[in-house]
């Protein structure tokens, strides 16, 4: 589904991604972590497409298709989809018609016809169970005054509503109190179909406790440095970044 | 020299019509004749404004005038039939429609025999020696302050008249509507007199809407309203016809406990300067001033306001907000003066803009004169460009740029529009801003 090769990327002139490899298939949960500023933000923004981070070298295919020479709208449009770290607040614009927006856009692009207002609102119902988020937050603007947790709970509400093929959850754990935590693992586990994928970009090992990922990979300084399976979150919690830092060294 | 040169021959052929058309200016009324005269005296002076005058610098106004301009000081017989259902808010509302700045009776709606209401044409007014006309006329307007204002109280030969007697409530808004209509091009100068007296309540909106014909059109129109105590009065003012040149001022006195909102509304026209005058000449007044204006390719839309608290207790709540596009240009001049008198002032003021294209050009001097000491007051203006990180966002769940565009904007935008007074006239409005971020 998705494979990286060798990929370097900059923002602001700083080299921040050097020689990252990743390959992902079908149905397969990724967990990604790695200390503050090893670039796990960066891999979700240059996955994305955002306009500030240069790719120097290295590829990306997605779905057979190259996933650099593509707009952040047509990357989308394939199926990716990032939850974002830090979600931007739109004021003036409600959840609804952007929701609504986006996924008549994504229609378009596969040649489908508008959706239907009463499917939308059928479908906006169920989604919002699902990430158990209330009628109150979903009239407001995205984001507009969002405490962190909802702002993270309406980042897979959109998840649940675009049904993306590749999924990208940057830090969506951080801020959250357990319960909120809990809702946000049980939607992303409730989404997870043979057919799609979904990386998570984890600082801790505590959201790896409810998705169960099939790989696990330490991003050390731009770089995976380590991979493995479920266990190897256990043990980085146990034993902090200090190790593998010293394990790198040691090289 | 303060006068374009094009514009004195324009200059002089207007003031030759002046000295001619002394039965299509109502000079046979002593009154008007001698109003007349002085803003005659008061615009030959003046000329029209070249850039050295301090108030138009903005402005070439060379360009927008033409000595080939016709000046028309009779009605033609309407070739509207029918006035197109979209600029309606209401058809079953009041409507007071204008043609080449001549009252069109008969696409108009007008109230009759409802006692202490009327509202209809301005020279049957006068004519008629309507004696709330003939004592209102004139009296908020200084000729010595503008020219365009000299000039239209010089030359008007019509426009719209609306008494609103003590008490009297108007429920639904009573539509302004301007239409043009003609092979070439024109120069014409309506006049709107609105007087609504102590606790009266009503919603005036102006429209000029876009026309088939396509000839330059310049009108210059003044409106005076008189906002009479506790009375309520709601102003639209929305200009969008691409081949208007419009000049458009506006004098407001609003006494005790009165409250009068102001909508400017800029959508299109070659130039729409708006000149709006509020006084808040009594105590407990308030006054709300908004604007959204939408410039693009080479439009010119300025706005210089003014609110004069002149009392105490009165309050005065601003915000212009525009977008400019192309090679479009946007004015910004926001005057509040607080007079010694007016103590416990509340007055604020905002002017907000996006530019979209490199060539875009915005001008914003918002100025705050106080010379009362205990009042709240605060003014600021920003430029800025489309947040990039919300454009990503939304670009990021699949949305294309155009349409990732037109939402900002239109979220933009709905700040202003969600203030007007009709919802009719908000979805118009709304529907043909969106046909303005995507063009
Ligand atoms: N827009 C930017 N401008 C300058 N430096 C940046 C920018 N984005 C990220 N960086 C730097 O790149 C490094 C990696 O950041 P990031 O990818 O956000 O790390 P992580 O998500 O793993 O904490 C950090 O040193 C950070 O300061
Ligand atoms: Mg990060």
């Amino acid at each position: 589904m998705l494979s990286i090769k060798n990929l370097h990327a900059r923002v602001a002139e700083k080299e921040i991604l050097k020689g990252f490899n990743l390959d992902v298939k079908p149905g397969e949960v990724h967990a990604i972590m790695g200390p503050n500023g090893s670039g796990k933000s960066t891999l979700a923004s240059v996955l994305a497409g955002r306009e500030d981070y240069e790719v120097t070298s290295g590829e990306i295919i997605f779905e057979g298709k190259n996933l650099l020479e593509l707009a952040p709208e047509d990357r989308a449009r394939e199926g990716i989809f990032l939850a974002f770290q830090y979600p931007v607040e739109i004021p003036g614009v409600s959840i609804t018609n952007f929701l609504k927006t986006a996924m008549n856009e994504q229609r378009e692009y596969r040649g489908l016809s508008p959706i239907e207002p009463k499917e939308f609102l059928q479908m906006m119902k169920e989604k919002k169970a699902l990430v158990e988020i209330d009628t109150n937050l979903t009239n407001r603007s995205v984001n507009e005054g969002f405490s962190g947790g909802e702002k993270k709970r309406n980042e897979i509400f959109q998840m649940a509503m675009l049904d993306p093929k590749l999924a990208i959850l940057d830090e969506t754990d951080s801020g959250l109190d357990i319960d909120a935590l809990r809702i946000v693992a049980t939607g992303v586990t409730q989404l997870k179909r043979p057919d799609n994928a979904c990386i998570v970009i984890t600082h801790y090992q505590r959201l790896l406790d409810f998705i169960v990922p099939d790989f696990v990979h330490v991003l050390f300084e731009g770089k995976i440095v380590k991979s493995g399976t479920k266990e190897l979150a256990l043990e980085l919690e146990e034993k902090g970044y200090d190790w593998i830092r010293k394990e790198v060294a040691s090289l | 020299m303060l006068e374009t040169l094009t514009g004195i021959d324009l200059k002089e052929k207007l003031l030759a019509d002046y000295s001619l058309q002394k039965s299509a200016l109502l000079l046979d009324n002593p009154m008007i004749a001698s109003f007349r005269e002085n803003a005659a005296n008061a615009f030959r002076k003046q000329g029209f404004p070249s850039k050295k005058h301090e108030e138009y610098r903005y402005i070439a106004m060379d360009k927008f005038l033409r000595k080939d301009y016709n000046h028309p000081l009779s009605a033609s017989s309407p070739t509207i039939e029918k006035l197109p259902e979209s600029i309606l808010v209401d058809s079953e509302a009041y409507r007071l429609v204008m043609v080449n700045g001549f009252f069109a009776p008969s696409l108009s709606l007008v109230p009759e025999g409802i006692e202490g209401f009327t509202a209809g044409s301005l020279a049957e007014a006068i004519r008629n020696k309507n004696v709330t006309a003939l004592t209102h006329i004139g009296t908020l307007s200084n000729p010595d302050a503008d020219p365009f204002l000299a000039l239209n109280s010089a030359m008007f030969a019509d426009g719209i008249f609306i008494h609103l007697a003590k008490n009297i409530v108007v429920e639904k808004p009573i539509q302004i509507i301007q239409l043009t209509t003609s092979d070439e091009p024109i120069f014409i100068q309506p006049r709107v007199l609105v007087v609504v007296e102590d606790g009266a309540q009503v919603t005036l909106i102006g429209l000029t809407p876009e026309t088939q014909e396509k000839q330059d059109i310049f009108i210059n129109t003044v409106t005076e309203v008189h906002c009479g105590k506790n009375a309520i009065v709601h102003l639209v003012q929305a200009y969008d016809h691409k081949d208007v040149s419009a000049v458009h001022h506006t004098e407001a006195h609003v006494h005790t406990n009165g409250n009068f909102s102001h909508y400017a509304i800029h959508l299109n026209g070659r130039l729409v300067r708006n000149n709006l005058n509020i006084v808040l000449a009594d105590s407990h007044c308030e006054a709300h001033l908004f604007g959204y204006y939408h410039p693009t390719s080479d439009q010119i839309f300025d706005s210089h306001t003014l609110v004069d608290h002149r009392m105490p207790h009165c309050e005065s709540n601003e915000l212009y907000k525009g977008v400019v596009d192309g090679n479009g240009t946007a004015i910004f001049n926001g005057k509040v003066y607080v007079r010694q008198d007016a103590q416990k002032t509340n007055a604020y003021q905002s002017n907000k803009n996006i530019l979209l294209s490199e060539e875009a050009t915005v001008n914003t001097k918002p100025q705050l004169e106080i010379y009362a000491d205990d009042v709240k007051c605060s003014h600021g203006s920003s430029t800025g460009v489309l947040d990039p990180e919300q454009m990503f966002y939304l670009r990021s769940r699949g949305i294309t740029t155009p349409k990732a565009r037109a939402l900002l904007l239109n979220a933009y935008a709905g700040e202003i529009l969600e203030k007007l007074p009709s919802e009719k006239l908000r979805n118009t409005l709304t529907e043909l801003l969106l046909e303005k971020y995507s063009a």
